[in-house]
């Protein structure tokens, strides 16, 4: 029987480095939502009681630091997914969970016009933490009277966005939804990867 | 030094930005009904404990088989004799290869973080760099740790189902399952049903074999599926006093089948049930789990004495509740413990988290540097040596097929 002295051993670990992709928001656009959709992993009690718009909003807790879920494609293959918290006094929290993300999704509240001021804020911030693909997504559409059309409009203007980054309306309960944001911003990260390639 | 509740920042979450900072230091946890620690290695956890998850390394290697009772016996001996650790001592006898310590280590760190992970109230305390010796060298990656809880937490919402409640006495079926005609079962499995008479209940059992609650329950719940064992509705009073073993005391320890609610409970002011309910004495530990016991780790830093004596009570001292009287985990409770402003914890927690999180090396071309982006340059994903086109071309037909 051998006998390897532990204290001679290296520590092994199976810890991997993150790819991640950011699900950032206001407070209920529907973060942990879209990330439960997905995710492989079931998300362990990261919400808390909420003191503030808790009955405007229909929404009885928030997250307070990070939703996280994970996909995972083969042995060597992760794609981690982590939802900030919406509130602004975690703030402080959203340059930490930006760290290594390959792309963002930006949620928007379709039924509450403060939704929109409160996204605008959160996508400045997210931009000057790195130059990466994101797109915008206009949640519960089906609770306001207006069409996707002018919702998308809408959110596009008031962020001030290019015509070349996507705005769609979208139900995080809706797993091909979901898919469809996710691909896109893996798409693009792709294609950005491509395109220095080639050009050396 | 970090402090602060669970109310600002669950456990989980704490969990998660210590291992994506890669910090090192002991995280300890504490409230009224028990304590717990976690030590983090770069980020990864290489020892975790709870006053409610204690099987011992020699209680967990002889449970599974994998060690004799006679083996460990004399491993034992020796290590009080040399002071040498068990499992390096079971190692040179023979008795146990290096992997099955690696799995034993393991399964303790997954039990205390699974213990841990349930607690919704009390107090925590981040002290950075602190170390201790540890039996093995194996760290654990958060990761897997939340993905082994929330596996947990859906096989005990499972077990649930058959076996609601702690009281729940369970008896031998009186006849082999349809159609067996020879039944295998394990080693665990054995030392659980050889305690299944019709009087123990679920908790009993648990506290009898010296195991996890988790463990013991889950074995259950299979020899219930293979219907060998099943209910028996004797009152517990009944079965108390019809047993010889007694198991009052036994009761003290209460077995956990759902996440941690009653000792949330238990830490609000002002509960009424816990005012009705008299602490009861406390259980002598199982003998065989004491008489095994290996050695906790030697903190390196000096402080053990200190921290031993600020260890709160232990599971025995807990202050029980009745299943039947328990709130909805949604009730809003509040932690009554010492408390610090939140946005205090909130800046000090970025402030230490975001000192460990460097900035990933870009890629320059060799020869290049002086075109190397300045450092308040955003980092652009193209530029990110470790974003590969295959790994995400791999990513994308894997969101395909999802």
């Amino acid at each position: 029987m051998r006998r390897v002295p532990p204290k001679a051993r290296a520590h092994r670990s199976t810890s991997q480095r993150p790819l991640k992709i950011v699900v950032t928001g206001p407070f209920a656009a529907g973060k942990t939502t879209l990330i439960e959709t997905i995710s492989e992993v079931a998300i362990v009690a990261t919400e808390r009681d909420v003191s503030e718009h808790a009955s405007e909003y229909g929404k009885a807790r928030t997250t307070v630091a990070m939703d996280f879920g994970r996909l995972t494609f083969g042995e060597d293959c992760s794609l981690f997914l982590f939802g900030t918290p919406g509130q602004r006094r975690f703030e402080v929290m959203w340059e930490i969970l930006s760290e290594g993300m390959i792309g963002f999704i930006l949620l928007v509240h379709a039924a509450d016009p403060r939704s929109l001021e409160e996204a605008a804020h959160i996508f400045e911030e997210f931009k000057r933490y790195a130059d990466v693909p994101y797109l915008v997504g206009v949640t519960h559409s089906d609770q306001s009277d207006t069409t996707a059309e002018v919702l998308i409009e809408a959110a596009r203007a008031h962020l001030d966005l290019p015509d070349e980054v996507k705005v769609v309306v979208c139900d995080p309960r809706n797993k091909e939804e979901v898919k469809s944001l996710m691909l896109s911003i893996l798409f693009e990260v792709h294609r950005r990867i491509e395109a220095k390639a080639v050009a050396g | 030094m970090l402090k602060g509740t669970l109310d600002d920042f669950t456990l989980s979450d704490i969990f998660r930005l210590t291992a994506l900072a890669k910090k090192t230091g002991r995280l300890e946890v504490e409230r009224r009904t028990g304590s717990g620690r976690v030590y983090f290695r770069e980020g990864d956890v290489y020892h975790a404990e709870s006053t409610k998850s204690k099987e011992l390394l020699g209680s967990k290697l002889t449970r599974s088989g994998r060690v004799t009772e006679k083996q460990l016996r004399r491993a034992v001996i020796e290590q009080e004799q040399t002071g040498r650790r068990l499992g390096e001592l079971l190692i040179e006898q023979g008795a146990v290869e290096e992997d099955e310590i690696e799995w034993a280590i393991r399964s303790q760190i997954e039990d205390g973080v699974f213990d841990l992970l349930r607690w919704d109230l009390g107090a925590f305390v981040w002290e950075p760099d602190v170390e201790i010796d540890a039996e093995v060298p194996l760290t654990v990656s958060v990761e897997n740790l939340i993905i082994e809880a929330s596996r947990r937490l859906d096989e005990i919402s499972q077990i649930r189902k058959k076996i609601p409640s702690a009281d729940v006495v369970l008896a031998m079926a009186p006849r082999t399952p349809d159609g067996a005609h020879q039944i295998n079962i394990t080693s665990e499995e054995w030392q659980v049903l050889v305690l299944v008479d019709g009087r123990r209940s679920v908790e009993d059992i648990a506290t009898s074999t010296g195991a996890e609650a988790y463990q013991t329950t889950r074995l259950l719940f299979g020899l219930m599926n293979a219907g060998l064992i099943e209910h028996k509705q004797v009152p517990v009073g009944d079965a108390d006093e019809s047993d010889g073993e007694s198991s009052t005391s036994l009761r003290n320890n209460v077995v956990e089948l759902q996440p941690d609610v009653d000792d949330d409970i238990a830490d609000v002011e002002g509960d009424e049930r816990q005012q009705a309910v008299a602490t009861p004495p406390a259980p002598p530990p199982p003998a065989r789990a004491h008489a095994f016991r290996a050695d906790p780790p030697a903190e390196e830093d000096g402080r053990a004495g200190e921290r031993g004596a600020r260890r709160p009570r232990r599971r025995e001292d807990r202050e029980e509740t009745e299943p039947s009287e328990r709130e909805p985990k949604s009730t809003p409770r509040r932690y009554k413990g010492p408390r610090v402003d939140r946005s205090v914890v909130v800046r000090e927690l970025a402030g230490l988290f975001s000192e460990g999180i460097k900035p990933r090396p870009r890629a320059v071309p060799s020869g290049d540097k002086d075109k190397a982006p300045a450092p308040t340059q955003k980092r652009r994903v193209e530029d990110d040596d470790q974003v590969d086109p295959k790994l995400i071309g791999r990513m994308i037909d894997g969101v395909k097929e999802l």
